[in-house]
Parts: structure tokens; sequence; C-alpha cells
């Protein structure tokens, strides 16, 4: 079933490589640059799950997370975290986030948390 | 059992802890029989201490705190009203406990029938009722690790999720990272189902990721296995899910106890995140601190006589980093002053019933913080100003009434921050000090002569007390006066680098002053110099530096004194003290210190400033025992010096 996948990361680079690995499943990829852009393009477009990072300027991942669970109960986001950040991930699963993946991605768990969540 | 060697230490703090709320709890039931939380308190004590000695197999402690239990079970149920016997039983029952967990390996030596009988006896016809009653229902609060293998039968009982009882076994993948917060994901999907009973290993293993890369969650539902392996399912780097109906529950659970053992706090998923660190290693860091102070001290010293800038800069970092360090590292040292205070009451209580009186005893400013080793040292001197109080302080009660008094003696013990150092102060509304009769005392014991007695002054003669062999108790009772009193006191308040004062009123009560740094590792020095040596003065005992022409030194009776702001000040020369040569001045420099109570001038040659000293004990035996230095600290030079104890040094 393809759908709208919003990556939501402050890296170009990081978005660049999620999207590499999720273009061939036929979903249909949008970025967000930072924490309020992600909110932002979450409202405008719906996205059927959003990839989010956590550590970012001007809004933080935590923050974003917050306000598109407020906007949408049903929201399905994946965090994309670091190693060490065990608190912050802990608590964005307590706010609603559905899973998690960690840096450095692996192309298969990309794959894995996509489906498994699409 | 080895493996039970490493919870004896965490059972000893914790039994310790149980039995003072215990003491506190009995204490206030004492005056309020009826108050039900705190009967609760009462029984959950005994009830974790109970489960506790279980399974550290210690047979005998568990007896009497199941006895404990029962009968406070039996209060709480309202079959049995709390009478002051029931509550000195209780008292004897904790001073029992008290002395079995203070070495918990010999508790079995313990003869406990006879107390266990009293428990059980008076009430003989409700004795089979007892017996039933031995397992009263775990409380949900604090439940000790050994009712957690009951604890599963005694939860099966939430019915909104229906009755199915599965058990989902996990196994993630082997590149599993953050295996903790994938387990949260896996049961917040699961919990979405029905109500989680228990994990294997418990939860806060799970959050530690103390385990493999397998858990099992117990959960209570109306869902199918199928929703339940889906719901786990859904989660990424899963390599596979098991759900299978829950059977057996003692057996497979009560194999992981041994691993919950410390987890007294199972039922709370998020705890405060904490660990026990042993004293000796706060003080070893302390020491280290203290070393890597010296060492810093020694550097900017170097920068300053090279004149290297960059290095002095660098050092200016370094400085302020080294300051945190030590004041985080006294930071943890610290402990509320309520870990000793809280003894007292009961102490008060039983002293003040053997000796007939009828004692109130106020406690304020327990959340006061300090330095743990301070705190144990202060322990001994506030028992025995205690008992003072208990002792001699407080009339009897018809003497009370005879004067006019409430019937009711009072105690107030209140704790104090004052800057850097804390205030203790014990008060009572006793009898106070004759100062004409501790003269009488004085000259009969031989320490001064009738002259000498005379020419002191009302606050000076109260203050003989504090000489060693000094003790103005008629007749030596079992509570105090026996002579080694406040003069111990004083030594060791003195030692710690405090300072103590005292001050009565004949007929309306005493008043003791204990004024203690905040911790005994490093305090605050005022440096001085004698001749060629450098001395340490801790600034707690410090009033104020002065100069003054040798035109301003009066003689009285042939001591040389000084006015200050109205006060006689007795001088002190400190060349002539430690036998050092020095030349006539014209220009006197003098340092006025508080000697319990009197201020002192210390006449010396220079004022070197004010300074963090790090104490170093003389356990050295040459130096062991010699009155008048409390230890002894290492300068930035690597030069030593003396820290003077002003109480003993005159």
């Amino acid at each position: 079933m393809a759908g709208k996948i919003l990556l939501v990361d402050d890296a170009a680079f990081m978005r660049l490589m999620l999207k590499k690995i999720i273009v061939p499943t036929g979903n249909e990829v949008l970025e967000a640059v930072d924490g309020s852009d992600g909110v932002a393009k979450y409202k405008e477009h719906r996205p059927n799950l959003v990839l989010l990072d956590i550590i970012m300027p001007s809004m933080d991942g935590i923050e974003c997370l917050k306000q598109i669970i407020a906007h949408d109960r049903n929201a399905r986001v994946i965090m994309c975290s670091s190693i060490g950040q065990k608190t912050v991930v802990n608590d964005a699963i307590k706010i609603g986030a559905r899973d998690f993946i960690i840096k450095p991605f692996d192309a298969e768990r990309v794959l894995e948390a996509v489906s498994k969540n699409m | 059992m080895d493996d039970m060697s490493e919870y004896k230490e965490i059972y000893a703090v914790e039994s310790a802890e149980h039995l003072q709320s215990m003491n506190k709890a009995l204490l206030s039931l004492e005056k309020d029989p009826n108050d039900s939380e705190t009967i609760n308190v009462m029984f959950r004590g005994a009830h974790t201490l109970k489960g506790m000695s279980a399974t550290m197999g210690y047979t005998n402690i568990k007896e009497l705190t199941h006895n404990m239990e029962n009968l406070m079970d039996r209060v709480r149920n309202n079959e049995l009203k709390l009478e002051s016997s029931y509550i000195d039983l209780l008292f004897e029952c904790l001073d029992t406990l008290e002395k079995m967990v203070e070495n918990p390996e010999k508790s079995s030596e313990f003869d406990i029938s006879i107390i266990i009988a009293k428990i059980t006896e008076p009430k003989a016809e409700k004795t089979a009722e007892v017996i039933i009653k031995k397992d009263p229902a775990p409380l949900i609060e604090n439940t000790s690790s050994i009712e957690n293998t009951s604890s599963i039968e005694n939860t099966s009982d939430p019915k909104p999720y229906g009755s199915n009882v599965f058990q989902v076994s996990v196994t993630l993948h082997e590149s599993c990272m953050l295996k903790s917060s994938r387990s949260t994901v896996v049961m917040r999907n699961l919990s979405e189902l029905g109500e989680i009973l228990d994990t294997i290993p418990p939860v806060k293993d799970l959050e530690d990721e103390n385990f493999d890369h397998e858990f099992t969650v117990i959960i209570s539902t109306k869902e199918d296995a199928k929703k339940l392996e889906e719901a786990a399912k859904k989660v990424i780097e899963i390599s596979n899910v098991e759900v299978k109906t829950h059977i057996g529950k003692r057996a497979q659970i009560k194999s992981q106890e041994k691993t919950s053992v410390n987890d007294s706090n199972k039922t709370s998923i998020k705890s405060v995140q904490s660990v026990r660190v042993s004293i000796e290693r706060l003080d070893s860091l302390m020491n280290l601190v203290g070393e890597l102070i010296i060492n810093k001290i020694r550097l900017m010293q170097l920068a300053k006589t090279y004149k290297l800038d960059a290095l002095e800069e660098t050092l200016t970092s370094l400085n302020r980093l080294t300051n945190d360090l030590q004041d985080e590292i006294i930071a943890s040292r610290m402990v509320p002053i309520e870990q000793i205070f809280n003894r007292f009451p009961r102490m008060v209580r039983d002293l003040a019933k053997k000796e007939e009186k009828d004692i109130d005893i106020i406690l304020e400013g327990g959340e006061i913080e300090l330095d743990r080793t301070v705190l144990d040292e202060i322990g001994d001197p506030l028992v025995h100003i205690l008992r003072n109080c208990v002792d001699h302080g407080i009339e009897s009660p018809h003497v009370r009434k005879q004067n006019g008094k409430n019937i009711k003696g009072m105690i107030k013990l209140t704790a104090r921050r004052e800057k850097n150092n804390v205030v203790i102060e014990v008060s009572d509304d006793g009898k106070g000090m004759d100062p004409q009769k501790i003269r009488e005392s004085a000259v009969k014991k031989g320490l001064m002569s009738l002259e000498e007695v005379n020419k002191i002054s009302d606050i000076e003669a109260i203050n003989l007390s504090f000489l060693p062999g000094f003790s103005t108790a008629e007749k030596v009772t079992d509570v105090s006066g026996r002579g080694v009193g406040m003069d111990v006191v004083r030594t060791k308040i003195g030692q710690m680098g405090g300072s103590i004062k005292l001050d009565s009123i004949a007929g309306k009560g005493t008043t003791i002053k204990l004024k203690l740094p905040l911790t005994v590792a490093i305090i605050q020095s005022l440096m001085i110099k004698v001749g060629t040596e450098i001395y340490a003065i801790p600034i707690t005992n410090v009033i104020r530096d002065l100069l003054i022409k040798k035109e301003e030194i009066k003689t009285i009776k042939g001591e040389e004194v000084i006015l200050m702001r109205g006060e006689v000040i007795p001088l002190v020369r400190m060349h002539k003290l430690f036998d050092i040569k020095c030349d006539d001045h014209e220009d006197l420099l003098v340092v006025v210190v508080e000697r319990s109570g009197n201020n002192v001038g210390l006449v010396v040659d220079q004022v070197i400033g004010q300074q963090d000293v790090i104490i170093k004990n003389l356990d050295n035996n040459m130096l062991k025992g010699m009155k008048g230095f409390a230890g002894a600290t290492i300068m930035g030079d690597g030069n030593v010096a003396l820290i003077i104890d002003v109480g003993t040094l005159l």
C-alpha cells in the first residue's frame, strides 16, 4: 500500500539517506527541515507515517511529536534516535510514538519499520 | 548462599530505616493510638521487614516481625485496642529487633520465645484468629520481594480485561540496540490490549537493560493469543514472539526471585535514579579532592612566582572546576540531620519514664543537612547533652508544680544553618544551673580555690562544667552524672572545628548551642603566623582580628587584657604558649576567638588570610592526643600547618 511518508530532519544528508531507502517502496516522500516545519507539513499533507529526528533546532523532535499527536491522535510517528538517547526515546514512546529506529540507519530496519507501520 | 552476601549491606541499611520509622510511628501512637495511618505505618514496617528477613533466611527476625505484624493487623481491624502495655511491648520488640538486625547472622541465637509469648498470650481467646490470619494480603505499596511470589494471584483479580492470562515471550534481534526502549514499545503495545501483571525479568531490569535478548510479559486480557502476537510483532527488531496461556504462577517467577531481592519498589515503574555508595568511598573521594586542591594551590603559587600568565589563566578555570567538584562531593556526603534526631524522642521518652518525669521533646530543623562524618560524631555528644537535660535539667513533676511551672517539662532540639555552619541548639525549661552551686562544687572537687572561684563571673562559673572531672550531680545515676560529662562533649566538638556555648538561667532552664562546620574534611580557616610557623584557626572560632597599640594593653590581676567594645578580653601571647622567641613590637596583631562562650585574644605575628584547609588527622603516635590541635594540613607550598583547636589550646 503506497502512501505518504514525511521525513523530519534538519540534516539534508540524513533525509537523503532515508529517501534513498524509502523511494523504492513506492511511497511518496515528503521532507521537513525542522520541528516546526514538520508540524506544518503534517497538518498540510496528513502523511501516513512520520520519521522524526529528535535533536533539531527551533523545535526538537519531542515537542514536534507532542504537537503532531495533539493534532492527530492516531498519527504514526517513528523516532530516529542515536544510541544513548534512551530516556528521550522512552519519553517519546510514552507520548505516543509508535516505534523508533537507530542511527546509523540500517536499510533493512528502516524498511521493516515502514512496512510494519504503513 | 554466596549471592546473598551483596544484599546484606542493603538489608542492614534498609532494615535500620524501617526500624526507625516504626519507632517514630510507635511514639506517635502512644499519643494517639487510633491514628489509622500510623497504625498502617507500623503494620507495613513489620510486614516489609518480615519479607526482607525471610528472604535473607533470618528466621528469628522473621518470626518476631511476623508476630508484630499480626498484632498490628488486629489493631488495624479494630479487634484489639492499642493499650499502653502493648505499646511498651512493641517498643520491646523494636529493641530486640534492633539488636538482631545489628548482627543478623547471629540473630538465631536470640531467644525470642518469651517476647512472642507476650504478644500472643494476653488475649488468649484471640489466638485462634491469629493463626488463621497468618498471611495478610500484601500491601500494594512497598511490596517486598518475597511477597512478589504471590503478587500474581493477588493481582490476577482485575477483571475489566477478562480472565485470560497469557505469557508473551519476546525475542529481540541479536543486533538490537536500546533493548530497554524496544521492550518499552512492546509493553506499551501490549498494555493497550490488557493489563500487564508482571514481567520476567522485572520491569526495573528491563529498564536497566539487565537482560539478554528475551523477556516475557504476563498479561491479563480479553483478547486472544493472536491479537497479542500481532501487537508485539508490530514492533521492529523482534525476531520471535511466542504467546502461551499462563500457568504455574509460583514456580516460574520464583526462579527470578534472586535477581529481585533488593528490588523493593517493583510496583513503581519509574524509580528515582540513585545508587548506594559506601561512606569509605566518599571519604576517599574527598581525600583525593583534597590532594587535588593542594596541588592546585601549589600550581597557582608557581604560576605567580614565575609570572606565567597563560598558566594562571588555565588555572583559573581549573580552580573553578575543583571548587565545583569539591562542592559536589560535599553535597553528596550530606544527610539530613533528622537521621539522628529521630532516635531522640524515643530515648527521651524512655529516660523520662525511668526517672518518673513527664517530658515533651520538640524537634525542629530536621531537614538541615550535615556531612555524614559530622553527623556520626555529634550523635554521642547530643545523647549526653539530652541525658543531662532529662536528668539534671527537668525537675520532677511535683517540684515543677511547686514552682508554678507546667508539670510537663519541655526539651527543644533545633538545627539551623548559619552561613557555613550548622547550629544545633538544645534547650530545656528545667531548673537551670546555679552558678553558686557550681562554684562550691568546683572548690569541693579541688578544681579551683575558693579565692579563684569568687573572682569569676556567673557565665564563667557555668562554663566550669566543661572542666574534666566535673559533675554537679549529687548522686550518680544510670542516666548521667558519671563525671565524664561535658568536657568530653567539648573536646569532641572542638576536634571537629566546632564550638560549644552554654547559657543557663537558674530556675528557667539551660540552652546549649553547638556550632558545627558543614563538613569535617575541609574547613575554612584563618591562617596566621607565629614566629616562622603557620597555623590555621577554624573560622568558626574567629570573631575578628584587630591591631592594637602596646599601650592599650591593661593588666588586671596580673593578666594582660584589652578592651573591645567595652568587653574585657584576656590576651594570650602565642609566642609564650608555643615557647617561641619574639621581638617586641609597638603594634600587636590580635585574633579574637570564641572559647566556650568567652572571647580570648590571641597575639600573633601575622594574619595571612582565609583559606580552605584539608584536615589530616594527627593519628601519628607522636602527635596523637596532643591537646590544642585538631589536626594538621598540607599547604600549597608543601609545608605542614597545625590546625589550632581553640577549645583545648588554652
